[in-house]
């Protein structure tokens, strides 16, 4: 309830989520997180690109699994005590939207980010596509990237 | 209020093309009295409900519809090409009126309207007279000799619960001339069987008149079912002579009308007095798609939570839960089949709409087509029939105006002169065929190889084969019409076509042949909910088969494998039958224990697994797009552990295997 309050005190101010892929933060609008969930068993589907190996059970739903480390050309890895899945909606311009269930290294806690404090991306520091990213904060000295899930998904 | 307008809409939408179905009959058949009485209903429901719903915009000019056609119905005026063509036009004016909102559409109304009376030969707009002024009319107009006509009047038991009202059918006769009412109850069941809300009595009327036997057919126009109303010419009586011959029923007047209703205090049973010598009334609910998902969703649900059931009574071994188990399990499976059948659309809803794009198509373009169908009774998930309307006018649309050659042209290659387009579907398996086949030039190979070279789709120097040069007409970017004609450059392409088929978990084929025609071939899934599936394994992953494609299992060592060319058979029975390894497809290695012999459209194939787990009813849940282009697969589905199973399609897992090289070699072409 103060989450809606604030907003609507100060629309400037947006939450985020905070995650962590390898070494590094990104930080993803709250509202499109449905839930955040510990690594539920996947089914392997075969020919499937790369990013998206598997299939979930989420709540009698069954959502693609998609390893945001893979996505952002980083070497897989095996789940750890900290792995954790957000579930999060996509919307695309063609078609209807859908829910997927996003593997992160790690899930940390939600901050608010004011717009005009996002600066944008270096045009040549950024190791990943460009066009994933919507632009990087600076939270408690450090870098957090900020990602746009639409973008992510774009092509896909 | 906001309902109301919703379920007003969709009536218009539905009555809008009962009304093109019916102008399109009657133009090849302009005295069919019952076409002409399907028409001026449609009408006249559409001006009652829009003047109440709609738009006074399109009230009005449905009013004017309704007073031009009056003229037809009294053979006042004769059924032309044009006027068909005025009201099918008129038809589209009110789709206009209704759902484009946005933009004046006063001119074109007055202009049709104009038009139209002007076809009837009104005059113009100085003619208000609604229906019951003009049967009014009937019954002063000329003095001909009065004659007296004997109606049976049997209502349907449902007939009151309809509205219909048989003492405003009494005035409306008495209005045409004199009229004795008997009413024969001996159909009425006994008091204690009673339904108050049924109707039993028959009518026997007498009229005398001079009103022609239009004019009394036009009061009945309302009432439905068979053999309802027979009307009868007794004798041509003189003036004034009635003298109705006396009949061994009650007689009574008219009032008897309200007495079903009266002895009402002790009707409870609703028995079956009569076994139905009455056709019941085909009554319909209208019921929106979105409830129906939600239905089928909960079915859905359901049906994985009884499989989580059946599996805990077998790991109990527990008898008695067994038998509950397997109890609802039939119920379900039962419930599941109620709430699919509920979806599934006869085709001939989506055929029965290119009747009028043919018929504007061949107009537009000069060309005399003849539409057939055949199969329109096969029946498809309505989500499909829904996405698959544009597709397929596409591709009619491209055979007129492509395909199907001129007359003179057709005239000189020794054709009859009128094309010929064949709408065919048919079940096969799982899934439903649609074909598309005209009699045209076929596609011309030369002219869309140069066009995909000067587009640089095909590399200058290569020489495709025919049947690649045919699957460019799907890539985007290639139209070969010479000159967008407004007929083919309507926004979409053959590769949105085959792109939308695709989503559909469907595929498109084109079979042509230089000079006799072009036939194109749909294949669709039959449903997108719930099917009966064998679940198999895998290496570690289990999948579901549709069980209506399986038609046995074998194990792998008992039957002789033989290998020729490099592909691998296994021979059943005498007869060979292709190999198509599972783990392969997979990305793993050739191996397996068990072959599933599955009945694809091309023959039977052997796909080989690991191990078969048993028989479920699954619930296909649709993939999300990241996955849904992957070959082979329909979709997925919950496993009564949780765990998420693939639902595997024998044809496109065929289709697909032919077509990775890895697995080709396995499998017969």
């Amino acid at each position: 309830m103060t989450l809606a309050i604030d907003q609507a005190a100060d629309p400037s101010l947006q939450d985020y989520l905070t995650v962590a892929l390898g070494d590094d933060l990104f930080a993803i609008k709250v509202d499109l997180v449905h839930e955040v969930l510990d690594p539920p068993p996947v089914t392997r589907v075969p020919n499937a690109p790369n990013f998206a190996p598997g299939l979930v059970n989420v709540r009698g739903n069954v959502l693609p699994l998609v390893d945001l480390r893979v996505r952002f050309g980083m070497e897989p890895t095996a789940d750890t005590a900290s792995s954790r899945v957000i579930v999060s909606e996509v919307t695309r311009e063609e078609g209807e939207p859908f829910q997927v269930a996003m593997r992160t290294d790690a899930v940390f806690e939600v901050i608010q980010v004011r717009r005009s404090d996002v600066a944008a991306m270096p045009e040549n520091g950024s190791r990943w596509p460009m066009r994933f990213l919507d632009g990087v904060v600076r939270q408690d000295d450090r870098f957090v990237t900020l990602l746009d899930v639409s973008e992510v998904f774009r092509d896909a | 209020m906001g309902d109301m307008l919703e379920v007003f809409l969709n009536e218009a939408r539905d009555l809008l093309e009962q009304l093109e179905a019916a102008l399109l009959d009657l133009e090849k058949r302009p005295g069919d009295r019952e076409l002409v009485n399907t028409t001026f209903r449609a009408l006249h429901t559409l001006k009652g409900s829009g003047g109440m719903f709609g738009p006074p915009a399109m009230a009005a000019f449905a009013h004017e519809l309704e007073n031009a056609f009056e003229k037809v119905r009294q053979d006042r005026a004769p059924v032309t090409p044009n006027l068909v063509s005025l009201l099918l036009q008129s038809a589209d004016q009110i789709r206009k009126l209704l759902f484009e909102s946005a933009g004046d559409h006063s001119a074109e109304s007055a202009r049709l309207a104009a038009a139209l009376a002007e076809e009837v030969g009104m005059d113009g707009t100085a003619a208000p007279a609604a229906a019951s002024m003009v049967v009014a009319s009937a019954a002063v107009a000329p003095a001909e000799a009065t004659r007296t006509w004997r109606i049976r009047l049997a209502l349907e038991r449902s007939a009151l619960a309809f509205g219909t009202n048989p003492l405003s059918l009494f005035d409306e006769l008495r209005e045409l001339g004199t009229l004795s009412v008997r009413a024969d109850a001996d159909a009425l069941p006994a008091l204690d069987a009673l339904v108050p809300t049924e109707f039993h009595l028959v009518f026997h009327l007498d009229l005398e008149t001079a009103a022609p036997r239009s004019a009394i057919e036009d009061v009945f126009i309302f009432v439905d079912g068979p053999d309802a109303v027979r009307i009868e010419d007794i004798a041509a009586a003189p003036a004034s002579a009635p003298a109705p011959v006396a009949e061994p029923v009650a007689e009574t007047v008219a009032p008897v009308a309200s007495a079903p209703a009266a002895p009402a205090s002790k009707a409870a049973a609703p028995t079956e007095a009569r076994s139905g010598d009455v056709p019941r009334a085909d009554a319909h609910v209208r019921v929106s798609a979105s409830r129906l998902d939600t239905l089928l969703d909960q079915v859905g649900e359901l049906v994985i939570a009884q499989a989580r059931l059946s599996a805990l009574a077998r790991n109990r071994h527990d008898p008695v839960l067994i038998a509950v188990a397997e109890e609802i399990d039939r119920l379900s499976g039962d419930l599941r089949d109620s709430a699919m059948g509920m979806r599934m659309v006869p085709i001939e809803q989506l055929f029965g709409r290119y009747r009028r794009v043919v018929r504007d198509l061949s107009s537009d373009l000069g060309k005399e087509i003849d539409l057939s169908f055949s199969g329109e009774d096969t029946e498809l998930d309505k989500t499909v029939l829904d996405r698959l309307g544009d597709p397929l006018v596409h591709i009619i649309r491209n055979s007129i105006d492509h395909g199907i050659e001129s007359a003179e042209r057709r005239d000189a290659a020794g054709k009859p002169k009128r094309g010929s387009l064949h709408l065919a579907a048919r079940q096969v398996g799982t899934e439903v065929q649609i074909e598309i086949a005209d009699d045209g030039a076929g596609l011309n190979r030369a002219r869309i190889l140069e066009k995909a070279v000067a587009a640089g789709v095909v590399a200058d120097g290569t020489v495709p084969s025919d049947r690649e040069i045919d699957e460019l007409i799907f890539h985007p970017g290639l139209s070969t019409a010479a000159a967008v004609s407004n007929l083919s450059g309507r926004g979409v392409g053959m590769d949105v076509v085959k792109r939308t088929i695709g989503e559909l978990h469907g595929t498109i084929d084109i079979d042509t042949r230089p000079g006799e025609g072009t036939r194109f071939v749909l294949r669709l899934p039959l449903t997108l909910a719930i099917i009966d599936g064998l679940e198999v394994a895998v290496g570690e992953t289990h999948c579901i088969l549709p069980l209506t494609s399986v038609e046995e299992c074998v194990e792998l060592a008992t039957v002789q494998s033989r290998s020729s060319g490099g592909r691998n058979f296994v021979d059943i029975r005498g007869t060979l039958v292709p190999l198509l390894w599972a783990g392969e497809v997979f990305g793993g290695r050739r191996e397996g224990a068990i072959v599933v012999v599955a009945q694809n459209d091309a023959g039977k194939l052997g796909i080989v697994v690991d191990q078969v787990v048993g028989q479920h009813q699954t619930v296909i849940k649709p993939l999300s797009p990241l996955h849904a282009s992957i070959g082979g697969l329909v979709g997925s589905t919950i496993l009564g552990d949780g765990s998420v199973a693939l639902i595997l399609d024998v044809n496109s897992l065929a289709r697909h295997a032919a077509k990775t090289p890895a697995a080709a070699d396995s499998l017969a072409a």
